[in-house]
């Protein structure tokens, strides 16, 4: 292909030649030539050599290469620095194969190193270009058709118009945000907001102004305001912020009350702003209001309490009739009194005066109502006036106080009737001696709180024959002349009450029982010397008198008063008009004692005046007789030191209930002296009598599986001997009991067997370990027949039963031999051991 | 009418070639771009020329982005690279890494779009020469922008002949993480398609002597 230059279009001399014989064609080629060389976009022709076949003006002016430098040399020739593959791809695509193609200025930005003018030239700014290739063939052979369009000024057109199109956007997204801004705070607001043209044409409005009118916004636009509100022109608003209330119509034809504002924007605008708010609801809520408060203080005026009300500082603000007139005051002059001054509160048995009632209420912002017993003092001349007071806090919205309402009421006549019924209720109407529903609850009072009376029972004599020679009626009045004797005779503070028919008791509190007793004495005698006369006779009645000491252990009236009764028997039974003491009889002197020795226990419990002992049993199956376990044995300490054995102190016990309180100081002590010798080689069991009281026991069962818990002592080092009797008296109880020690490993003797008389029966129902065969038997078993048989018998059963049987009151080797010979597994006794103390230092 | 039928092992070849000028126009279009293009034509379908519309609207009910190129040799007809509008979009998106929303599509970007279609054309039109030993010569690229029926009768209008039938093949595009989908439609006559039968044949042919 190096042979084709004679085809460039060169004006060469082969050309013109064939020109010559071609005149027409030459000229059209000129022509086209010319149109080429002209065109306003490059034009490069490149031949299938890819050799430049022509190159135009456009071209030798941005490249700055002349056509007759490019003509018949490569793009790689005239351009080194070009450097695009695709280029090269493309003109060889449209060369080879004859595919055209578009090179866009975006993927291919500037292909060819053309510059727009000298000053980019300088810069190295290179012209945008846009590039076809297009095949074609002339005379068997291919070219390519390259076309150059410089798309600077596109570019930066497209560039510009893309920056612009970008801020419109931008103001565009503001100005729809801001309008809906707009727009949402406009509907946002209660009130209706339309603008309206001159003419009063409604040319926009707000969400609200469609829900007050009833009208799809697009229904009022366009609609004259006087439509919806007639009374409305325009024409005569000449104040800026006129606010005027107009009747006006929804669309639906409903009454509304507008409070209209209408403003208009500015002199050169000519469009009015009018805001409408519906205020139809609050006229009507403001009427409801007039009335109400009309009926209230209507209500007011006819009640028939006190009402005052007052502010925050307690100002009086108002008062009705009635409270000014339990005020002793006149109405005008209550308002702006302070309440203080004018209604003053007062105990009415002390005459106290009492803290503020309204101000009270206004601070701690609560409804206060003054004491039952309270007086009003009011007037000038102070006088008081039982009443009911309630003072109730006023709030606010936001519940604050603003002040208070005070509502009070004469209660004169209803607290003069609950204070007779309350009399009444208490007392004997015939004698006005209290009766005997009040006597038992003062007895009841004076027990509870342990304090030292004596009880007086009184039983008149003869006086069934006054009642049946000369009547009730004087029965009646004799009953009322005794009773005043009755009453001289005594003191304020003590009480007497007729408990009813010819029955009394007296209740002397803090009065020493000699006292006591001669006051008695001088009754019966006063009433023995007081004649009663009726008609023509005179009658003497006399008067039996009983008396006991109520002491600390007595839980209920009925037994005190039982007491008294019974020693008032007595004294009727040894002649009338006596005054007999209970417990003075013999049955009544054991139990004197005994109240005597439980105080006494109560004491040594307190002060932990016991000493307890311990005396060893041992196993007589063999000779060295090994001992087994001790038993705890307790003695309590007396005055000056005497050491008082359990039979003086247990049943005293027992009977007040104080057993339980001992079982516990022994236990107790036990576990510490345990405690005390854990290191000691050799550990011992100890057994400890528990008494009946505290086998049934909850709290008992508990204090004591506490103390095993605490103190951690083992089976081992302890058990638990119960009397017969003791499990008898309940033995569902004493079972449970059992069961739930011996669960823990704990070991049980039944004492003291033998002493019951059905024994046998129960041993089959309690989970024991060990029976104790009740020393009295022991003791004689040696001379006395029976005594051994029934140790036998005993013996053999336990044996038979699984129990292994211990022999108390072992006092010789007389009785151990004989023991032996049945087969007794244990023994106790002074004939082994006396007792010794078991701390060695008490 | 169904026009000229083609059976599995043609379409089959059809595709692998296709594919192969694919290929190479990914090639081309990394060069552009300096990244990774994957494109691949997965389906080839033959169908009436008027039946294009329905298919076209499958792809976007509006107007989308076509670069129409006419070819010619020994078969001569239309090729259309068909994207929906938002991949069109996304095309030039991805490639010069702008940001152009679907319906801004500038004079420029839509030169820039006509030159995707003209690398992806004529890439198709160079292998199937060169495999079918025929020559294919190509027009310049035009970008077209209008609705389903509208491309249609213009290019109805333009071949003159209800007739012509479709080469339907589906181009997957993928680049850096983002895919898009278009087509790639020749539109030939039942003459020019009938060439084309008969130059997979002996394509075939050659393959199996």
């Amino acid at each position: 292909m190096q042979t084709t230059h004679e085809n460039n279009l060169v004006l060469d001399a082969s050309i013109v030649e064939a020109s010559i014989k071609k005149p027409d064609m030459l000229q059209s080629y000129e022509i086209a030539l010319k149109a080429f060389k002209l065109q306003d976009l490059g034009i490069i022709v490149i031949d299938s050599a890819y050799r430049v076949f022509l190159w135009n003006d456009w071209l030798a002016n941005y490249s700055g290469i002349s056509d007759q430098s490019a003509l018949g040399k490569t793009l790689e020739d005239i351009f080194p620095e070009l450097d695009s593959p695709r280029l090269s791809n493309a003109l060889s695509n449209a060369l080879e194969k004859g595919m055209s193609a578009v090179l866009s200025q975006m993927f291919n930005k500037h292909p060819l190193p053309l510059f727009a003018d000298f000053s980019s030239r300088e810069l190295g700014r290179r012209m945008r270009q846009q590039i076809n290739i297009k095949p074609f063939e002339c005379d068997g052979e291919r070219f390519a058709l390259i076309e150059i369009k410089n798309v600077t000024a596109s570019v930066e057109k497209e560039k510009i118009l893309k920056q612009r199109t970008h801020d419109m956007k931008v103001l565009y997204d503001q100005n729809i945000n801001q309008k809906k801004h707009l727009q949402n705070i406009l509907n946002s607001s209660t009130d209706a907001i339309l603008t309206l043209s001159l003419e009063g044409m409604i040319l926009d409005n707000n969400y609200s102004a469609s829900k007050i009118f009833q009208a799809e916004s697009e229904l009022l636009k366009g609609k004259s305001i006087s439509s919806f509100v007639p009374e409305y022109n325009i024409k005569k608003i000449d104040d800026y912020f006129a606010q005027q209330l107009f009747a006006a119509k929804t669309a639906s034809d409903h009454d509304l009350l507008l409070e209209i504002t209408s403003n208009k924007l500015a002199d050169n605008e000519q469009i009015f702003v009018v805001t409408l708010r519906d205020i139809s609801e609050q006229q009507a809520m403001r009427e409801a209001f007039f009335r109400s408060e009309r009926l209230a203080q209507t209500a007011l005026e006819s009640i028939a309490d006190g009402v005052v009300t007052t502010n925050r500082e307690g100002i009086i603000e108002s008062a009705n009739p009635i409270a000014a007139s339990l005020l002793k005051r006149r109405r005008a002059q209550l308002k702006g009194l302070p309440i203080a001054g004018v209604f003053e509160l007062l105990y009415d048995d002390t005459l106290e005066v009492q803290d503020d009632l309204v101000i009270r209420c206004i601070k701690q912002a609560i409804t206060i109502s003054a004491p039952g017993n309270s007086v009003l003092r009011a007037g000038r001349n102070k006088s008081l006036l039982p009443i009911m007071a309630t003072a109730s806090p006023i709030f606010d919205e936001r519940n604050k106080v603003t002040g208070a309402v005070l509502v009070f009421r004469d209660v004169k006549e209803s607290r003069r009737l609950s204070t007779k019924l309350s009399w009444e209720a208490s007392h004997d109407t015939l004698t006005g001696l209290s009766n005997r529903k009040a006597f038992n609850e003062e007895l009841e009072s004076v027990i509870k709180n342990s304090r030292n009376a004596v009880l007086l029972f009184l039983d008149l004599d003869r006086f069934k024959l006054v009642n049946d020679t000369a009547g009730h009626a004087v029965g009646d009045e004799l009953l009322k002349r005794v009773a005043e004797v009755f009453t001289e005779h005594f003191r304020d503070d003590d009480l007497v009450a007729r408990l009813g028919g010819d029955e009394f008791a007296i209740l002397l509190t803090d009065c020493p029982f000699e006292k006591a007793r001669e006051l008695a004495r001088n009754l019966c005698i006063a009433i023995e010397h007081c004649p009663f006369p009726w008609q023509d006779r005179v009658f003497t009645v006399g008067v039996s008198i009983g008396l006991t000491l109520i002491h600390r252990d007595d839980k209920s009236p009925s037994k005190v008063i039982e007491r008294a009764d019974a020693a008032c028997y007595s004294a009727k039974k040894s002649g009338r008009s006596r005054v007999h003491v209970f417990g003075e009889s013999e049955e009544e002197t054991e139990y004197q004692a005994n109240i005597n020795r439980a105080s006494k226990i109560s004491e040594a419990i307190s002060n932990e005046r016991f000493v307890l002992y311990k005396q060893p049993i041992v196993e007589i199956s063999n000779k060295q007789r090994k001992l087994h376990h001790y038993e705890i044995l307790i003695r309590m300490l007396g005055d000056e030191g005497a050491i008082i054995p359990p039979n003086e102190f247990i049943p005293a016990a027992e009977q007040f209930g104080l057993m339980q309180a001992v079982d516990r100081y022994v236990i107790s002590k036990v576990a510490k002296y345990i405690d005390m010798n854990k290191n000691r080689e050799q550990s011992f069991s100890f057994a400890i009598n528990l008494s009946g009281a505290s086998i049934i026991d909850e709290m008992f069962l508990k204090f004591l599986d506490d103390l095993i818990q605490t103190e951690g002592v083992l089976p081992s080092q302890m058990h638990f001997e119960i009397t017969e009797t003791a499990a008898i008296s309940n033995l569902g109880r004493a079972k449970k009991f059992i069961e739930h020690f011996k669960e823990l490993g704990f070991c049980f003797a039944l004492d003291d067997f033998g002493s019951g008389m059905s024994s046998f029966g129960y041993l089959k129902n309690l989970p024991i370990d060990y029976i104790k065969i009740d020393g009295q038997f022991v003791k004689e078993i040696v001379g006395n027949e029976t005594d051994f048989a029934m140790v036998s018998s005993i013996n053999y059963l336990g044996r038979m039963m699984g129990l292994k049987c211990i022999a108390e009151f072992v006092e010789n080797d007389d009785i151990i031999n004989k023991l032996t010979s049945i087969g007794v597994d244990f023994a106790q006794g002074y004939g082994i051991e006396k007792p010794t103390p078991l701390f060695e230092v008490e | 009418m169904n026009g000229v039928e083609f059976n599995e092992l043609q379409r089959d070849s059809i595709i692998e070639l296709i594919n192969l000028g694919i290929g190479r126009a990914a090639d081309a279009l990394a060069q552009i771009v300096s990244e990774e293009v994957h494109v691949a034509v997965p389906s080839v379908k033959f169908i009436q020329y008027k039946n294009l519309v329905e298919h076209l609207r499958e792809i976007d009910d509006c107007e989308p982005s076509v670069v129409a190129q006419r070819f010619s040799g020994d078969f001569s007809g239309n090729a259309l690279l068909i994207f929906p509008r938002k991949s069109g979009a996304t095309l030039v998106n991805l490639m010069l890494r702008d940001t152009v929303s679907d319906d801004q599509i500038s004079d420029l970007e839509e030169e820039a779009l006509a030159e995707i279609g003209n690398i992806i054309l004529n890439a198709c039109f160079g292998l199937l020469a060169e495999l079918l030993s025929t020559q294919l010569d190509g027009d310049l690229p035009t970008y077209i922008r209008a609705n389903a029926e509208k491309i249609l009768e213009q290019n109805i209008n333009e071949i003159n002949d209800e007739t012509v039938q479709v080469m339907l093949l589906q181009v997957d595009f993928s680049l850096a993480s983002s895919k898009t989908k278009g087509f790639v439609v020749f539109a030939m006559d039942v003459a020019s398609m009938e060439t084309f039968k008969a130059k997979v044949d002996s394509y075939l042919a050659n393959i199996f002597s």
